[in-house]
């Protein structure tokens, strides 16, 4: 690439100027998309916290933290589902989607990903989604 | 360009870069490009997404730089 890089631009320029960058899901033509992959990613945390719990507990002491916990996890992985379905309109559906996928993506002890099914999905739907909503002229706007 | 066209390009440039730091950091460990010829076409995707989001950052710069640039005298 020759120029600047993005990174110089984006750091120019949002010391620039700097508006509003979120946008209201309720205004996006993906709200629906958008929320349901916010829900996902809660859903998700709230899963990750079950699992802290104190190392001592027997397997039943246990057993109301891990019951909890895989609530959740279906739960995230629910709406992460109904995200799958739904027509992505927008740029910043895209990007919730991608989000999602990177929340939802099991982590290994040492930092890398697990990647395979509806984490996967997600991720090429999003990239798929970038691509084709990019080609499109006033796309994502 | 109106303040509306530069917020919209503002937040589409954000939009892309917070999908492509998320598919990045999932296609460095992606199970389902597992031949070169897929990762090659990965690569080469999220190289594009890249470059679009670069015309967008551009975009903008060269609007802030205009903002910022003083009125020449009359």
């Amino acid at each position: 690439m020759t120029g600047p890089t993005r990174h110089i631009l984006l750091g120019g320029t949002t010391a620039t100027l700097i508006p509003a960058a979120g946008i209201p899901a309720t205004a996006s033509p993906d709200a629906a998309l958008i929320a349901e992959c916010v829900q996902a990613i809660e859903a998700h945390c709230q899963c990750e916290a079950s699992y802290c719990y104190p190392l001592h507990l027997t397997v039943e002491e246990a057993k109301p933290y891990e019951d909890r916990a895989d609530h959740f996890a279906d739960l995230a992985f629910a709406h992460a589902g109904k995200a799958l379905d739904l027509q992505t309109n927008t740029l910043a559906g895209a990007a919730a989607k991608a989000r999602a996928a990177l929340a939802l993506a099991a982590k290994r002890s040492d930092g890398s990903l697990i990647t395979n099914g509806t984490p996967d999905d997600l991720a090429w739907s999003a990239l798929g989604d970038l691509l084709r909503l990019l080609q499109l002229p006033g796309s994502g706007a | 360009m109106s303040k509306a066209a530069f917020e919209s390009i503002y937040n589409q440039a954000i939009d892309i870069e917070l999908g492509l730091i998320a598919i990045r950091e999932i296609a460095r460990h992606a199970s389902s490009a597992s031949t070169s010829v897929e990762a090659d076409r990965l690569h080469n995707a999220i190289e594009w997404i890249a470059d679009r989001a670069t015309e967008k950052l551009a975009e903008l710069s060269e609007y802030a730089e205009e903002q910022t640039r003083p009125e020449k005298p009359a």
